[in-house]
């Protein structure tokens, strides 16, 4: 009995003193990204930390998942929402560590942050070294100089931003939370120069063959604070803010998102699904002609088991890659569908798959 | 790599401590020894529901600046989940929830209805003069809903007559002060003990935040904290009346939140300021010759408010200003020690009235929720010749908003040896959890179709007592297994919110073993204790959506846990070591590599001297935690200090608490 009580306590010691030796493995080394790849923001659990991103080249089929912590042993941080780039590199903008990262878009390296955002959602490069940064907390949006990595001003807006679109010299960005207002902004003076009224929280935008902005606004969800109410797509006059058409969802739970247009600009697409939309109908992807009188009534790729989370369509004009949340804890897939909405191929990513984004 | 011989050395020397020492000490026959427990033989209804583990009353007084949670991570086979210095710490009984770790004080449940769990880092030890630790089945002799486990917790008065003081003081790194004071005063029938702490700490401690890029170090920031508190035990001594007793117990937390390590934002304020009043009113007196039976009438008030805003260059933006707030009142009637039909009774009869409200100050997700519970319980137990006792445990419950089933356990056992101090038991228990008022009303992701939580757990443990050469060997070992129906997970759902599930089915089991040792000698007291937790929970059962971590540990759960502590007391020098060991953890459902914590080790030591005379004691310390400056996250990408140390006086004077007189 004794041997044996000495065995226990060997087994407890042994334990413990195993404890001590902990390695970290650090920096990895990976296939050399190159044009064409996919690049996709995987948001992770809000405030776990565990967001991450994907690399991958469909050419050789190749997937790479958190690029950036095998690359620099460093997490990206607690929810990246999206990319952009510019030359070289790729900025993502990390949501909730208030932060934007810069990556070598080649060998994913790390090269540099602009700290001291916000709650930063998207950007666009609006000259040679600056972005616009939209922020979901502060009713300004955040210029930064993308050469020495700062926050150099901030444009007065009043109200919350999320999706920006730029045409000329003005851009677009949709007041989203609890918000009813597209936003005009002059790039030359960086002032916010118009707001234009539309329905009930304008969440994305897309621009037609015609130049006429399109318009996709949610309705909010049920529940929400604001109110809940029928989503509507506008079709806005930019100069004016004119609205020329609107169309309204006929179910109040549906609260479409992600609206986006082809190449040509004569076809829309946008993602009704169980993140925005609950237990609504005829989830997935839908789409629909400019020149269509009536909203589409059935999904050109329904949702079925999965959680579309977003989309883009592929440089060639042919595909539509869309990000598969499937229920936000187990990791997702980026799915590739023909145009006729045949399913191509899938990619296995990370946890929750967002923002889609082609190195061009 | 850079500690591995330190702590080899540590561990080292505990075991040529432990081997070279005899033994004079006690294991609870119910389980781990974090006690201080009394071997003896065989008593009628000591084994079916025998007393569980009680904490270490030297730990009580080596710790006294301490709270619950940093006791209970260092010392016990339960999980601690800690954010951090300060920040929110909840436990986790056998890899269950922390929901399902119920808290009781004076027998009054003070765990918020509303999330079904208490901070412990809210708990000071201070105020605490006794812990019953009840895992598994055995936390059924509370009441429902604890699948992982009760934490009893009381709070006295001394009765020996007289006046007595205690007065800490603690100095710590990162603006760490502590002020702790207590006056005993008794005189005739009358007793009462009046507890007073403040705390402050600005827990800005320098850590390598390696979720930046440059690794850099980086001082923790928006982690201060102020805590005060005061409580009254007021006793009087009726006679034929019984006992009767008031039970006040004032609290207040202000804390700010500090962000996660890969936060490099601006202008962001989060805080949480607690407040609490926990009043009680209690009776006890003989039941016959040999029972006692007891009335408890409560009130626990608890209100939180939660505080999210970030400075934007148009002003000051308020995302979140949440008050939540909990009216709790209680009453329970119990009896113990009836003789009855060869059986051992005891009964309760309680009731209990929940009132809570969510306001946020700018009208996002507001509710109230109300639930009565009326619940009746019974044991008995029963000897079967000298060595062989049965027992069971029925309990019915009443629920405004939910029904229940009935609830019950079933335990055998047997003891042997000379004084039967060698004993196993056998025992089956059927519990439920209610979803608690948040998982069913919660703007957004309540959801009011939650089924209750059931579970079915077996217990099998023993005791070993092996008389060495000079001393006491006490080894004790349990296994169990659970299975629960409807585990209530939060999970993101429709809409992007987080919202209450039922999973299918959760399996949990697990091997749990300790060992302690005690020499006394004239040159002092060696005293070592071992723990070794070997927890597994997982999904089963799951549907074609989960069928990707079905079988994989569940969150947050260490498959591994273990424990070494030990003191050596000699004339007035004491010198304890402590070392613990949590193993790795899942941190997400998605499995991959890097969603995995690693398992991390820690020590402590903390080296008293004391200093008598006349009526009173003054002992001065020095406390180091985190001994090796081991960098680790208990949370992940949640910064943890290196090393602290913490230099104190405890004076005593007169009569003073615990029964220990200078």
């Amino acid at each position: 009995m004794a041997k044996g009580f000495s065995l226990g306590l060997g087994v407890v010691l042994l334990m413990l003193l195993a404890s001590s030796c902990e390695k970290q493995e650090c920096c990895k080394e990976l296939p050399l990204a190159s044009s064409g790849g996919l690049w996709v923001v995987n948001e992770g659990n809000f405030t776990f930390g565990n967001g991450s991103l994907s690399y991958i080249q469909p050419r050789d089929s190749l997937v790479l998942n958190r690029v950036f912590f095998e690359a620099n042993g460093v997490p990206l941080g607690d929810v990246p929402q999206s990319i952009f780039q510019r030359g070289d590199s790729i900025l993502v903008v990390v949501n909730n560590s208030g932060k934007l990262v810069c990556i070598n878009r080649k060998d994913f390296g790390y090269c540099g942050e602009i700290e001291g955002l916000i709650s930063p959602r998207y950007g666009i490069k609006i000259s040679g070294h600056e972005a616009l940064i939209s922020d979901l907390y502060s009713k300004d949006m955040a210029i930064v100089d993308l050469n020495e990595m700062r926050v150099v001003s901030y444009l007065r807006i009043g109200h919350s931003t999320e999706r920006i679109l730029a045409q000329g010299n003005y851009a677009y960005a949709t007041g989203w939370t609890l918000g009813n207002s597209v936003y005009k902004i002059d790039l030359s003076s960086k002032v916010c120069v118009d707001s234009f009224a539309v329905g009930h929280q304008p969440h994305s935008m897309a621009w037609d063959r015609e130049g006429k902005l399109w318009v996709l606004c949610d309705g909010a969800f049920r529940g929400s604070p604001g109110g809940h109410f029928a989503a509507r797509l506008m079709v806005i006059q930019p100069t004016t803010g004119e609205t020329i058409r609107e169309y309204e969802f006929k179910v109040l739970d549906q609260s479409p998102q992600h609206l986006m247009a082809n190449d040509r600009g004569d076809s829309l697409f946008f993602i009704n699904s169980a993140y925005a939309s609950g237990n609504a109908q005829d989830k997935g992807v839908f789409t629909m002609s400019i020149y269509d009188d009536v909203l589409p009534e059935k999904p050109l790729i329904p949702e079925g088991r999965g959680l579309f989370n977003a989309m883009t369509l592929a440089p060639n004009g042919k595909e539509i890659w869309i990000s598969d949340a499937v229920d936000y804890q187990r990791r997702g897939w980026v799915r590739r569908f023909s145009l006729k909405g045949e399913p191509l191929d899938s990619f296995r990513v990370d946890l929750i798959p967002g923002q889609l984004f082609f190195d061009q | 790599m850079r500690n591995w011989s330190f702590n080899g050395l540590g561990i080292l020397i505990g075991i040529f401590c432990s081997l070279g020492l005899g033994a004079q000490t006690y294991m609870d026959r119910d389980t781990f020894p974090l006690p201080e427990i009394k071997v003896g033989g065989l008593k009628k209804g000591e084994v079916s529901f025998g007393r569980p583990y009680t904490l270490d009353k030297s730990l009580l007084e080596d710790r006294k600046t301490a709270h619950l949670a940093d006791v209970l991570s260092q010392s016990s086979p339960l999980f601690i989940r800690s954010y951090g210095l300060g920040g929110l710490a909840t436990a986790s009984f056998r890899g269950t929830l922390a929901a399902h770790t119920k808290v009781f004080w004076q027998g009054m449940p003070i765990h918020s209805p509303m999330v079904g769990q208490l901070d412990l880092s809210l708990l000071p030890l201070f105020f605490i003069d006794e812990m019953r630790v009840l895992p598994g089945g055995a936390g059924m002799e509370e009441g429902i809903g604890a699948l992982g486990g009760v934490l009893s917790l009381g709070s006295q008065a001394e009765s020996n007559g007289g006046l007595g003081g205690n007065w800490v003081l603690e100095r710590g790194s990162f603006g760490n002060l502590r002020m702790l004071g207590r006056m005993n005063f008794s005189k005739g029938r009358h007793s009462m003990s009046i507890r007073a702490m403040r705390l402050t700490a600005d827990n800005d401690f320098v850590f390598t935040n390696t979720a930046r890029f440059d690794r850099r170090e980086e001082r923790q920031k928006n982690a201060q904290v102020k805590q005060s508190g005061l409580m009254t035990d007021y006793y009087y001594n009726g006679k034929s009346s019984g006992i009767w007793s008031t039970h006040l117990w004032w609290q207040k937390s202000e804390r700010a939140l500090p962000a996660l390590m890969s936060f490099a934002g601006a202008g962001r304020t989060e805080f949480q300021n607690d407040d609490s009043f926990r009043a009680l009113a209690m009776n006890q007196k003989r039941l016959g010759t040999e029972g006692l039976q007891r009335l408890r009438l409560g009130w626990n008030h608890m209100y939180l408010n939660y505080h999210l805003s970030h400075a934007t260059p148009l002003g000051k933006l308020v995302n979140y200003d949440s008050g939540n707030r909990v009216n709790s009142f209680f009453g329970r009637y119990d009896f113990s020690g009836l003789n009855w039909g060869g059986f051992q009774w005891k009964g309760k009869i309680d009731a209990q009235s929940d009132k809570v409200e969510l306001r946020n100050l700018n009208a996002l997700g507001n509710y109230r929720a109300h639930r009565n519970t009326l619940g009746a319980q019974t044991e008995a137990n029963r000897l079967l010749g000298s060595s062989v006792e049965y027992g069971f445990l029925l309990r019915r419950e009443m629920v405004s908003d939910r029904k229940v089933p009935l609830v019950y356990s079933l335990t055998l056992a047997s003891a042997k040896g000379e004084e039967k101090n060698n004993f196993w038991r056998l025992r089956f228990s059927r519990n439920f959890h209610l979803p608690t008022l948040n998982d069913l009303y919660w703007v957004p992701g309540g959801n009011p179709d939650l089924e209750p939580e059931q579970g079915h757990l077996w217990e099998l443990s023993g005791r070993k007592i092996l008389p060495l050469n000079k001393g006491l060997l006490v080894g004790g070992v349990e296994l169990f297994t659970s299975y629960m129906e409807n585990w209530i997970l939060w999970r993101p759902g429709d809409f992007g919110f987080w919202t209450a599930t039922n999973l299918q089915s959760v399996w949990t089991r697990g091997l749990e073993f300790a060992l302690q040792y005690t020499r006394e000698e004239s040159w002092g007291v060696y005293h070592a204790r071992a723990m070794l937790a070997l927890h597994r929970t997982t999904q089963r059962a799951c549907d074609q959506q989960g069928q990707e971590f079905c079988g994989k540990q569940m969150l947050y759960v260490p498959l591994l846990q273990g424990s070494f502590h030990h003191t050596l007391r000699w004339k007035d020098w004491r010198v304890m070591h402590q070392i613990q060991y949590t193993g790795s953890r899942n941190t997400s459902f998605s499995l991959t590599e890097g969603s995995v914590l690693p398992h991390f080790s820690l020590q402590n030591l903390r080296i008293s001297r004391a200093f008598s005379g006349g009526k009173g004691r003054v002992e001065g310390y020095l406390e180091i935690q985190n001994l090796w400056n081991q960098d680790y996250q208990a949370i992940l990408w949640r910064a943890m200090p290196g090393r602290f140390w913490g230099i104190g006086m405890d004076i005593k004077i007169g009569k003073l608490s615990n029964g220990d007189t200078k």
